[in-house]
């Protein structure tokens, strides 16, 4: 079934929830402006925030990799991974930026997504087409059918039975993991924690139970402090339309104990190591470009794509993934430059309906809109 | 639906040479953009209504993509051949215009001239106004904006204008946000026509109708609510999820010269969901009517066709 389908089948769904949960809980728009404020702090000094964060995680036994480029960022985890593992990955568009999955599987690791939607995407073979909700192309019908290929399993296209039989499916890795991958909704600079929001649980499982806890993200997704984290996973839950979120977690550091004499040892029940690895990849450059340090500020709720014309009449076509959308043009002009940017940054109508939904206040048309001119400048 | 770069070049150049050669971004013959005036006084001089003949020249900016269309032009591959041939029979002729298109778009002008009299609004008229460039600016040419903007706004303080009243979004928008930002000086007071319209007076003609927002009147220039209070008499079939001002979309109009299967795809969108409303549309824009219009699912009004003082 085609993309029209599923696209006004996510859109029907999800655009009235977003209006109500924004209608139920007014603080939110109070919450908007702090994490703005916040946000456009840390991007206007980025490198100091960056160091903080640095200090912080080694302050709390973890251990912190700076990685400049997609390339840097996949070694340095290759290497803590190493090979022959076991890895578990919650949903993370930075992993899917740089190709880490693409990496360490080449190292020779068996690595699963545990995110519904990502592991649907993985499984098909394909590419992510929205920021959140990756699978939003396949209709139940087609999952049912993937999964019927490619796993051999046979599940009804009914999303409560497709999500069992992959919760069956995903237990047995999520136990014999070595390693989980998460990425990170914020990260505080001030306790290196980083705050994880979620509805499956998934990421719990992957922070938690293999020995070893990475998280791999965008530089961008630093925060002042860990309160404002929090207030950010509230927001990016609630202008996707899902608050409350199922669960909030927060790690900082190993797991630890200090049960017996009062004195702090670790591991105690979860990881040993945590590792933290910020990638730059374009985003200390674009942070003091005078338009598209804007982009930083996204929050990655995934609320302009279903607002947009243009993605509703392309879906992942407008964009690369992982970043689609009115969002993806801006990202894809982060992260792989105005070249590859430019010719996206071409079909978009300057609807403008992003802007007005982007809890963030992103002008993301204009962001668009000066891609399209120096791209323009550049192809001459 | 990429877009080709060396189309986009070519028609930067058409646009260009036929500014030079004629102040409109298309090659017609200028008469067309004046004749709606005939047996009108020429009015004062401070304050204009100035339609950057966008009414009159959309159709035919369509049409002419339309035939370029067939030439395969706007869709990369050989394209710099092939956009070389299109340039060719762009700029080489005089596009016709089509006289029922012509007829309907003077009717709107003469509505709105109408209605901003009855409003005690006296606009003077220019003969040979200028296309306001908003074009050159969507497309991404800013540069070629800006020197080009930068006569227009000469041409209006030679002739001592202080006022402009703009009939659509485009040319409103690109004068009262865009001007500015290019521009050195530029302070002439521009205001859409919308705004001056007595609302206690408007009648509406038809109704059970649904409104398509131009995007830029709805989210760049904060017309969402006028627009409502001028068709409120028509009792306009509303829907949060269809005409509400952040979930509203797009006609595909900004697409059409540079992407045309993007445009009727967003087209058909559009009018799909407009259509599971009313048929009968009302829109303020001359972008969205044609575009809407060539859908064939809606038939499309403009809102100065259906209301009146
Ligand atoms: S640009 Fe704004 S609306 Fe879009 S994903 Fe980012 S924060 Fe959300």
């Amino acid at each position: 079934m085609s993309w029209e389908v599923a696209i006004e089948r996510a859109k029907s769904s999800i655009v009235p929830r977003t209006y109500d949960v924004l209608k139920r809980y007014p603080y939110l728009q109070e919450i908007r402006k702090q994490v703005r404020e916040a946000k456009e702090e840390v991007v206007k000094n980025l490198d100091h925030y960056i160091e903080e964060t640095r200090k912080a995680v080694e302050r709390i036994g973890g251990r912190f990799y700076l990685a400049g480029s997609a390339q840097e960022a996949t070694e340095i985890a290759a290497k803590i991974v190493g090979s022959g593992k076991v890895v578990v990955m919650s949903k993370n568009n930075v992993a899917e930026e740089t190709k880490l999955r693409e990496r360490l599987e080449a190292a020779g690791n068996e690595v699963w997504e545990t995110d519904l939607g990502a592991f649907l995407v993985q499984i098909a073979g394909e590419e992510p087409s929205h920021i959140l909700a990756p699978a939003v192309h396949l209709t139940k019908e087609r999952v049912a059918q993937v999964l019927r290929e490619r796993l051999g399993m046979a599940v009804p296209p009914d999303a409560v039975e497709i999500a069992a039989r992959v919760r069956e499916f995903l237990r047995d890795k999520f136990i014999k993991a070595d390693v989980g991958i998460t990425g990170a909704n914020a990260v505080a600079a001030d306790t290196g924690a980083v705050v994880l929001v979620e509805n499956e649980g998934n990421i719990r499982m992957t922070s938690v139970l293999p020995p070893v806890h990475i998280v791999y993200d965008g530089v961008d997704k630093i925060v002042p402090t860990l309160v404002v984290a929090q207030l950010v996973a509230d927001l990016q839950s609630a202008y996707a339309g899902l608050y409350p979120p199922t669960y909030m977690n927060i790690s900082a550091g190993p797991s630890s104990t200090a049960d017996i004499e009062m004195t702090r040892v670790s591991p105690a029940q979860g990881p040993r190591e945590y590792h933290m690895v910020l990638v730059d990849n374009g985003r200390r450059a674009a942070a003091r470009d005078p338009v598209l340090w804007e982009a930083l500020l996204c929050i990655r709720c995934g609320r302009c794509h279903l607002h947009c014309p243009v993605y509703w009449a392309l879906g992942k076509e407008f964009g690369k993934p992982p970043y689609t959308g009115p969002m993806g043009v801006m990202w894809t002009a982060v992260t792989r430059g105005i070249e590859e940017a430019g010719p996206h940054a071409l079909k978009c109508v300057h609807a403008g309906n992003c802007r007005e939904v982007c809890p963030m206040g992103i002008d993301i048309p204009k962001v668009i809109h000066e891609v399209r001119v120096r791209y323009l400048k550049i192809t001459k | 639906m990429e877009p080709s770069t060396s189309w986009i070049f070519s028609l930067r150049d058409l646009v260009l040479s036929s500014l030079k050669d004629r102040g409109l971004p298309i090659p017609v013959d200028r008469e067309i953009c004046s004749r709606w005036q005939q047996g009108l006084p020429s009015g004062p001089k401070e304050t204009v209504l100035y339609t950057s003949c966008m009414y009159q020249m959309t159709p035919m900016i369509q049409k002419a993509v339309e035939n370029l269309e067939k030439f395969g032009a706007t869709r990369g591959g050989a394209a710099s051949r092939v956009a070389a041939v299109a340039a060719r029979y762009f700029g080489g002729l005089v596009l016709r215009p089509d006289k029922e298109h012509l007829e309907r778009a003077y009717s709107i002008l003469r509505s709105i001239y109408n209605m901003l009299r009855k409003s005690n609004v006296e606009v003077g008229l220019l003969p040979d106004e200028p296309y306001s460039g908003a074009l050159l600016y969507e497309l991404g040419f800013v540069e070629d904006f800006a020197s080009y903007a930068a006569e227009v706004y000469k041409y209006f303080e030679e002739r001592g204008v202080r006022r402009v009243i703009t009939v659509d979004p485009h040319t409103q928008y690109v004068l009262e946000r865009i001007y500015p930002q290019y521009v050195p000086g530029f302070d002439l007071d521009v205001r859409s026509y919308l705004e001056y319209i007595d609302v206690s007076r408007v009648k509406v003609k038809i109704s059970g109708f649904a409104i398509h927002d131009s995007c830029l009147y709805a989210r760049f220039l904060g017309k969402y609510d006028l627009v409502r209070r001028i068709l409120a008499g028509g009792n306009p079939v509303e829907d949060p999820y269809v005409t509400g001002r952040e979930t509203s979309g797009c006609c595909g109009g900004p697409a059409e010269s540079i992407n045309p299967q993007l445009a009727t795809k967003i087209a058909l969108g559009r009018a799909k969901k407009l259509a599971g409303l009313s048929r009968t549309v009302v829109s303020a824009c001359p972008i969205c009517l044609a575009n809407l219009s060539r859908t064939g699912i809606v038939e499309v009004r403009d809102l100065a066709e259906v209301v009146e003082l």
